[in-house]
């Protein structure tokens, strides 16, 4: 490992050796949760925790604004003895390069397409009164509604011909529901693995299911072939039978559940607290050691997703409804729109950062783990890669049951945003690059100190709010600032612990 | 008290001083002076985000980088 002060020491803006674009100016967030004080430096990506008397230096260095040279006390005696002390040891960072830190930003790489969202079925068994897919159609009521082998191949050969170097593949299987196309999803992992293979390289799955169909021996496949599972589960029963209905009406929490547990049950690493074993009778204890249990395989994962409505704003207590039944890993997504008396509002926003906290508390205590905590700073992307949200148009595609191509799985059925077919390819490359244009270096990401934290976020969002695809959308803004905030207190919470 | 030393950052990140502790640093002002990325980086020209994901699909490990940091 280098020594990262004596790398960051001496060095300017414009001394990059090429692919520079421009620099940021430093930004500074100093925010106190749970009552620990804290500041994260955006340009460096650097996380400090305060005592009283740094957490004051530092606020009133800030309050200077930006262009303040250096940490110097305003006029001998108005600081106290430790507060000097303070300013001496946060000046010295400030010199190291971690703090006030402007950076100059990396060009970015030409996009590859690398990622796909296959939707195999634009079917579904339930009309859940949020989705975003108008109950699995996306609006389109086109055909079968389900994605034939030949468009499936179709699409596995445009995915590695636009991209025969890259080696490495993702695919994700989506809907509807897409256990309701159970042949062509088994086809196509086999076909991808030997294209995939005759190429040298693999592909990464991962299958997006309400779980009513899946069937052990449907996982067991699944298992052999490494395809990560997202199962839908909305939380307490009450709140998940409330939205998430079969066509017909009837509720499915017991199924969904049962679904979730069959699925933990071959992925170890995902079961916690005793409430659920695995095939050798191990589990996880909830000190928030996450290392494999002996006898554990490292293997496919699975997330319990669920999303939270207006109708459950206090929806951390689905989230610990899901840990305590045993699930160690969970997402609870804010819903995307919906009918007015599920849509989130602005005002919504206080009371949603207090359950935040508290989940955040919560994961703390006993070692559970939601994904929007997973932050990750010093193992994650890079920060070229960090420059923009999710490569949607560009690098990731979303493949109708027809075989057409859309920017993402969120956007389908908008006109608008449909590049092309797996047969021809794309067609309109304007759509991408109109998209790829947009990243953190301009606009008010640029100022932002989660800029390069969330990369600007959800594209889809911002249209569906804004009508356009260039400004954050505000609500999802002020969410993930939160939950990074959570998820950095976290991460000091976590500091030396083993795993 | 006592200042923070580069010895101090080596040592994981970690640094306790009296009044600052450095929880831990990603590093992200210095990668835009890198020339030295790792081949398969050079190679993939791709971003990590794609597809939701938050490390490096590539190699399905965390990014290459961070070895050399």
């Amino acid at each position: 490992m280098s020594d990262p002060v004596a790398q960051g020491v001496g060095l300017r803006v414009g001394d990059a050796a090429g692919g520079r674009r421009h620099s940021l100016p430093p930004r500074v967030h100093r925010f106190e949760l749970h009552g620990v004080k804290l500041a994260f430096d955006a340009g460096s990506g650097t996380l400090l925790e305060l005592d009283q008397a740094a957490w004051r230096v530092l606020g009133d260095y800030l309050a200077q604004g930006p262009e303040a040279p250096a940490l110097r006390s305003p006029m001998p005696g108005m600081l106290t003895a430790a507060e000097e002390e303070a300013r001496r040891e946060l000046d010295r960072l400030r010199e190291s390069g971690v703090l006030l830190s402007p950076v100059t930003l990396p060009a970015r790489p030409e996009p590859v397409l690398k990622a796909l969202c296959l939707h195999v079925a634009h079917r579904c068994q339930m009309s859940c009164s949020y989705c975003f897919a108008s109950g699995g159609d996306y609006g389109r009521a086109a055909g079968s509604g389900l994605m034939s082998p030949a468009t499936a191949r179709a699409a596995v050969d445009f995915l590695l011909g636009s991209s025969p170097r890259v080696g490495r593949w993702a695919m994700d299987f989506f809907g509807g529901e897409p256990l309701l196309n159970w042949p062509v999803v088994r086809e196509t992992i086999l076909y991808a693995e030997r294209r995939a293979a005759s190429l040298g390289g693999q592909v990464r799955f991962t299958l997006t299911t309400n779980g009513l169909a899946l069937t052990p021996a449907r996982l067991a496949f699944l298992d052999q072939h490494g395809v990560d599972l997202i199962v839908s589960v909305d939380g307490r029963p009450a709140v998940h039978d409330a939205v998430r209905r079969t066509i017909s009406g009837r509720p499915t929490w017991s199924r969904a559940v049962r679904a979730a547990r069959l699925a933990t049950s071959t992925r170890l690493l995902d079961v916690c607290g005793g409430a659920a074993v695995g095939p050798g009778g191990g589990g996880q204890d909830r000190s928030g050691d996450e290392r494999p249990v002996r006898g554990a395989r490292a293997g496919p994962t699975v997330w319990i997703r669920g999303t939270f409505t207006r109708r459950n704003l206090d929806f951390a207590q689905d989230a610990l409804f899901l840990f305590h039944l045993g699930f160690s890993r969970v997402s609870l997504e804010p819903v995307c729109g919906g009918p007015p008396d599920l849509a989130l509002r602005p005002e919504d926003v206080p009371y949603l950062a207090g359950q935040y906290e508290l989940l955040a508390r919560e994961c703390a205590a006993n070692g559970f783990r939601f994904y929007h905590f997973e932050l990750d700073p010093t193992g994650g992307p890079c920060l070229s890669r960090r420059m923009a949200a999710c490569g949607a148009g560009n690098e990731y595609l979303a493949v109708t049951p027809e075989g057409d191509l859309y920017v993402c799985h969120q956007l389908v059925g908008q006109e608008e945003f449909r590049v092309g077919d797996v047969w021809h390819g794309i067609t309109r490359p304007e759509v991408g690059r109109k998209l790829w244009q947009h990243d953190v270096s301009s606009g008010q990401c640029a100022d932002c100190w989660a800029r390069f934290l969330c990369g600007g976020g959800c594209r889809a969002a911002a249209f569906f709010e804004h009508g356009e695809v260039g400004r954050p959308p505000s609500l999802e803004c002020a969410l993930q600032k939160k939950r990074w905030e959570c998820a950095l207190w976290l991460a000091a919470r976590r500091r030396g612990r083993p795993g | 008290m006592r200042a923070v030393e580069p010895a101090d950052m080596a040592n994981g990140g970690k640094v306790r001083t009296s009044h600052v502790e450095v929880v831990f640093s990603a590093g992200w002002h210095r990668e835009a002076w890198r020339t030295d990325l790792p081949r398969e980086c050079q190679e993939c020209q791709t971003s990590c985000q794609s597809a939701c994901k938050t490390s490096c699909t590539v190699s399905n490990q965390p990014c290459p980088l961070d070895d050399a940091r």
